[in-house]
C-alpha cells in the first residue's frame, strides 16, 4: 500500500506542480485582471515565505522583523524612480541592493543576540525603521504619498498593461528566489543548512561552518526581501510606514505559512501559501477570526506536528517532490534525521 | 529653561518606572525559563480588559479590580506554563517563540472581537491627575510616582523571593542548571509553572497601574512588550535591577525625545536602545 | 536471597537515539548493601544510573524499587520515594551557597536519620564554608556537598556516579571511608567507578560492565583481581 501510494503520488504531485508552473507563466493569456493580481499577490508571499523559511528552518534565525527589509525596499523604490527619477526597472533592481546595504549593519548588530532574543531584536530594528520612515516628509511622513502618475504609467499606458507587466515582474522574481534557493541547497552551502536544520551540534562538529553560513543566509535573504518591497509598492501605488512595514501582512502571515506549510523543506512554503489563498478567500468575511483561526492551528501544528503539512505528507512519502537533499533516497529511511544525525550521535558515557 | 529639562527628565524617570514594571515579569522569564514569551506585552493589556470590565460592569475602584485579578493571574500564569509553554521549552527555540507568537495574535484578535478596537482608559477621578510639587517649580503626578514606588517596591520583593526563600532557591537551581535540577530530583516542572504565576503577578501589578494611567486598546501588547524586552535587554540579562535600570533609561529618552515633538518619543527610545546595545551588547549590569 | 531486592532490574535496555548504551541488562541491589559497579568510560555505567532515576531518554526494560516497578514516575517522585543520586562531576549549583546547595536535597526527599547536624558532623569544612557560594570550594569539598545533598534527602538507596572523579587521592580516600558508615544507617549504596581498587574494597558484591553488559558479577573477595580485569578490558 505504502510502495503503491509513493509511486503514483510523488509523479502525480510533480506533473501537478509543473502544470502549476505552466498555469503561472501563461498568466497573463489566462487570467483577467483581478485574478493576475491575487496571482502578483501570491508571488510576493511565495517569496517572502521562501526567504522566512530558509533563515528559520535552516540557518536558525527566527526573524520577526523582515516586514523591516521589505520597508526598505518598498521606500528604497520610491526614492530612486521618483524622487531621483531613475528608470523605474532599475529602481526596482536598487531597491534589492538597498536593501542588502541595510542588511549589514543590521546583521551586525541583532547577531549579537540569540534565539528568541534576537527575534525581538530583530522586531526592535523593523519598528524603528518604521519609526524613521514615518519621518520623512520626502516620503509623505505618517501618511505615506503614492506613485506619481508618470511612474505608474511607465509599466503601461493602460491598467490591463501595467498589471500584466507587474504580473511579470513578481513572477520573474519568485523564479529567480525559486531557483536560488534551490541551487543554495543543492551546493555545499546547502548541505551545511541541512546539516544545521537537522543537527547544529553535529554539523559544527563535522566542520560546517555555522556563523558562515547564517550570515549568507542573513545576506542573501535581505536584497529578495526588499525587491519584494518594491513588487508590492507597485501593487499598491504608494508607500506608507503603515502598510509598507507591516508587521501583519510580511510577517505574521509569513510565519503562519511557512509553519503550517512545514518548516525546513523547500516544499512547505509553496505549500502554506497556497493553503493561505485558499483560506483566506473563503474566510475573509469573518474578520478577526480568521487571525484567531490561524492562530490556533500555528500552535497546533507545532505541538503535534511540527513539520508541518509537509511533514505529514513526508510521513507516507519519504521523497522529496522537488529534490534539493545530497543523499540519494534510501527506502524507508524516515526523512528527518539525514545521514548526518545518524553518524553523529555522541555516545552518553 | 533648565527646570523644564529637569521636569522632563524627571517625568521620564517616573515613566520608567511603568516600563520596569512591564518588564519585571519578562525578565523573570528570561532569566529563570530562558525564554522571552512573545505574548507578554498582550498578556498585560488582556488584565487591563479584565480590570476594564470589572470596573465597568461590577463598579469595582481599580484597586478592588486588580487586587481581584493578582490571583487569577498567579492562576493564568501557571496554567499557562503547566499546559502549554511546559510543552514546548524543551524542544527548539523555534517551537517557544511560534507559539508564543500564535498566542499573542489570539489575544489580540480575541480582545478586538470582545471589545472592538477603540482605546480605553479606566477611570479614576482625582489619582490620575492629581500632582505634589517637588520644589524648583517641579510637579510630579501622584500617580507616576506611586507607580515607580510600586516598581522599585516590586524588584526587593522578587528579591526577597529569589535570595530569601526556599522556592527562590529552587528558581534559582533551576535557572542555572536544569539538568542538574531534575538530576537531583527538583520538580522543574512545577518551579517552572510556579515562577510563571509570580511573572503573571507582575503583570497584573503592570496591568493595574497602566489601565489608569495611559490608552489602551485591543492591538496595545506589542509596543508594551518591545519596550519590556528593551529594558530587559538594556538592563542586562538575568538582573532585576538592570531592568529597573533599563526601564529607566528608557523612559527618560522616550521623555527626552517628546521634549523636541511628540512623535519623537517611540523613536527615541528605540535609538538610544540600539545604539547603548551597540555600544554595550552585555547590557548595564549582566549576571550572564 | 530469601528477601525481596531494594531495587531489581530486569532486562534494562538504555536509548540515546539509535545508539544503545545498555543491552538487556538484569541487577538487583539488597538493603543496606554496598555494591560496586565497574567499567571502563562508555560501558554503560552513568545510564544505568540515570534511567533509574528515569533521567534517559529511551528505556526498556523493567526496574522495581521495594517492589513497586518504576514506569512513569517522575524524577522527583523517585527521589521522593527514597533514591537519591549524586551526579557524575558532582553538578552543584555554583552560585547558589553551600548551605543552598544542601537545603534542596533536604527539601526534595524527606526527615530521617541524616539532617544538617549529621552531615556537619561528618565534614566540619563544610560547616564552616556553609555561606560560601558552592563554587568557591575545591573539587574535593564540591563531593563532599554533593553527596551530602544526596544524603540529606535520606534515601534508602543511594546512587553514586564515579564519586572520585577529578580529585586527590586523600579526597578520594576521605569520601570513600564514609560509605560503611553511611551503610550501617541501613541505607544501600551503589558504586559506579572507574577505579576498580577502591570501589570493590568497600563492596559486598560488584557487577561489571562491558559495551552495555554485565560480562561478571560477584562478591569481590571470591573473584580474582586478574579475572576482574580481563573482564572489565574484554579480553
Amino acid at each position: 500500500m505504502r510502495s503503491c501510494l509513493r509511486l503514483s503520488l510523488v509523479p502525480a504531485a510533480r506533473v501537478l506542480t509543473a502544470i502549476g508552473v505552466v498555469v503561472l507563466v501563461g498568466g497573463p493569456w489566462i487570467f483577467d485582471i483581478p485574478q493576475l493580481q491575487l496571482l502578483t499577490d501570491f508571488l510576493c508571499m511565495l517569496v517572502l515565505a521562501i526567504m522566512w523559511n530558509l533563515l528559520a528552518g535552516y540557518a536558525d534565525i527566527v526573524s520577526v522583523g523582515q516586514h523591516g527589509f521589505v520597508g526598505v525596499g518598498a521606500y528604497a523604490f520610491f526614492a530612486f524612480a521618483v524622487l531621483l527619477d531613475l528608470n523605474p526597472y532599475a529602481a526596482v533592481v536598487l531597491a534589492g541592493v538597498t536593501a542588502l546595504v541595510f542588511a549589514i549593519p543590521i546583521m551586525a548588530i541583532i547577531f549579537r543576540l540569540r534565539a528568541a532574543y534576537l527575534a525581538v531584536g530583530s522586531w526592535v530594528v523593523a519598528e524603528t525603521l518604521m519609526l524613521a520612515a514615518g519621518k520623512l516628509a520626502a516620503f509623505g511622513g505618517g501618511s505615506g504619498i503614492s506613485l506619481p502618475v508618470s511612474v505608474v504609467r511607465f509599466f503601461g499606458a493602460r491598467p490591463t498593461e501595467r498589471y500584466t507587466t507587474i504580473y511579470v515582474i513578481a513572477l520573474a522574481l519568485a523564479v529567480l528566489v525559486l531557483i536560488t534557493t534551490y541551487l543554495l541547497m543543492r551546493s555545499s552551502i546547502g548541505l551545511g543548512l541541512t546539516a544545521m536544520r537537522d543537527d547544529e551540534e553535529a554539523a559544527g562538529a563535522v566542520g560546517v561552518n555555522l556563523v558562515r553560513a547564517r550570515i549568507l543566509c542573513f545576506l542573501l535573504t535581505a536584497p529578495f526581501l526588499g525587491l519584494a518591497g518594491a513588487v508590492i509598492t507597485l501593487q499598491k501605488l504608494r508607500v506608507a510606514p503603515g502598510a509598507s512595514f507591516s508587521l501583519v501582512d510580511w510577517t505574521v502571515y509569513i510565519i503562519f505559512i511557512v509553519v503550517i506549510g512545514g518548516i525546513g523543506s523547500f516544499e512547505g512554503p509553496m505549500i502554506g501559501t497556497v493553503v493561505f489563498f485558499l483560506v483566506r478567500n473563503y474566510l475573509a468575511e469573518i474578520g478577526v477570526w480568521h487571525f484567531i483561526i490561524l492562530g490556533t492551528i500555528s500552535i497546533a501544528v507545532i505541538l503535534i506536528e511540527p513539520r508541518g503539512i509537509w511533514g505529514m505528507i513526508r510521513r507516507a512519502v519519504p521523497e522529496d517532490l522537488i529534490p534539493v537533499s545530497h543523499a540519494p533516497p534510501r527506502p524507508g529511511s524516515t526523512p528527518s534525521t539525514g545521514s548526518i544525525g545518524q553518524v553523529m550521535d555522541s555516545s552518553p558515557g | 529653561m533648565i527646570g523644564s529639562w529637569v521636569n522632563q527628565i524627571v517625568q521620564g524617570v517616573l515613566l520608567g518606572g511603568l516600563y520596569a514594571l512591564f518588564a519585571m515579569g519578562l525578565s523573570l522569564s528570561v532569566g529563570v525559563m530562558r525564554f522571552v514569551n512573545i505574548a507578554h506585552g498582550d498578556l498585560i493589556v488582556l488584565v487591563s480588559f479584565v480590570i476594564l470590565t470589572l470596573t465597568t460592569n461590577l463598579g469595582l475602584g481599580p484597586l478592588t479590580a486588580t487586587l481581584i485579578t493578582l490571583p487569577l493571574s498567579f492562576g493564568g500564569g501557571y496554567l499557562l506554563q503547566r499546559l502549554l509553554l511546559q510543552r514546548v521549552l524543551g524542544k527548539d527555540i523555534l517551537s517557544v517563540i511560534l507559539v508564543t507568537f500564535g498566542l499573542s495574535i489570539i489575544i489580540q484578535n480575541g480582545l478586538q472581537g470582545s471589545f472592538g478596537a477603540d482605546t480605553q482608559l479606566v477611570r479614576t477621578e482625582e489619582f490620575a491627575t492629581a500632582t505634589i510639587g517637588l520644589g524648583d517649580g517641579i510637579n510630579v503626578g501622584v500617580l507616576p510616582l506611586t507607580i515607580f514606588v510600586a516598581a522599585v517596591a516590586m524588584v526587593l520583593l522578587l528579591d526577597l523571593l529569589l535570595y530569601r526563600t526556599r522556592v527562590g532557591v529552587h528558581i534559582r537551581a533551576v535557572s542555572e542548571d536544569l539538568s542538574a535540577a531534575n538530576l537531583v530530583g527538583l520538580p522543574s516542572a512545577r518551579i517552572f509553572a510556579f515562577a510563571q504565576g509570580i511573572v503573571g503577578i507582575t503583570v497584573a501589578v503592570s496591568a493595574g497601574f497602566m489601565s489608569v494611567w495611559t490608552n489602551f486598546d485591543p492591538t496595545s501588547g506589542p509596543s508594551r512588550l518591545l519596550v519590556a524586552f528593551e529594558a530587559v535587554v538594556l538592563g542586562g540579562l538575568g538582573s532585576l535591577w538592570g531592568t529597573l535600570a533599563g526601564g529607566i533609561l528608557l523612559g527618560v529618552a522616550q521623555s527626552v525625545g517628546a521634549k523636541f515633538d511628540v512623535s519623537w518619543q517611540a523613536l527615541a527610545g528605540n535609538l538610544v536602545f540600539l545604539v547603548v546595545f551597540v555600544i554595550r551588547p552585555q547590557g548595564l549590569f549582566p549576571k550572564y | 536471597m530469601t528477601v525481596a531486592p531494594l531495587l531489581l532490574i530486569e532486562q534494562l535496555s538504555v536509548f540515546y537515539g539509535q545508539f544503545q548504551a545498555l543491552h538487556q541488562v538484569d541487577l538487583e541491589i539488597g538493603s543496606g548493601e554496598a555494591v560496586a559497579i565497574i567499567g571502563a568510560n562508555g560501558a554503560g555505567k552513568s545510564s544505568l544510573l540515570k534511567a533509574i532515576v528515569r533521567q534517559a531518554p529511551r528505556i526498556e526494560g523493567t526496574i522495581r524499587f521495594d517492589g513497586e516497578v518504576l514506569a512513569s514516575h517522575s524524577t522527583s517522585s523517585i527521589v521522593g520515594k527514597g533514591i537519591a543520586l549524586v551526579p557524575e562531576g558532582r553538578r552543584l549549583f555554583p552560585s547558589l551557597t553551600v548551605e543552598e546547595n544542601l537545603g534542596i536535597g533536604r527539601d526534595v526527599g524527606h526527615r530521617g536519620r541524616f539532617g544538617f547536624d549529621e552531615i556537619y558532623a561528618l565534614f566540619p569544612a563544610l560547616q564552616e564554608k556553609r555561606r560560601q557560594l558552592a563554587r568557591t570550594l575545591s573539587g574535593g569539598q564540591q563531593q563532599m556537598v554533593a553527596l551530602s545533598r544526596a544524603l540529606l534527602s535520606n534515601p534508602r538507596l543511594l546512587l553514586c556516579d564515579e564519586i572520585s572523579l577529578g580529585l586527590a587521592p586523600v579526597a578520594i580516600d576521605a569520601l570513600y571511608r564514609i560509605i560503611p558508615g553511611i551503610q550501617a544507617q541501613g541505607l544501600a549504596v551503589v558504586v559506579v567507578e572507574q577505579d576498580i581498587t577502591r570501589s570493590l574494597a568497600i563492596a559486598d558484591r560488584f557487577y561489571c560492565l562491558l559495551e552495555g553488559r554485565v560480562n561478571l558479577a560477584g562478591r569481590p573477595a571470591e573473584v580474582s583481581r586478574d579475572v576482574i580485569v580481563k573482564h572489565y578490558f574484554g579480553l
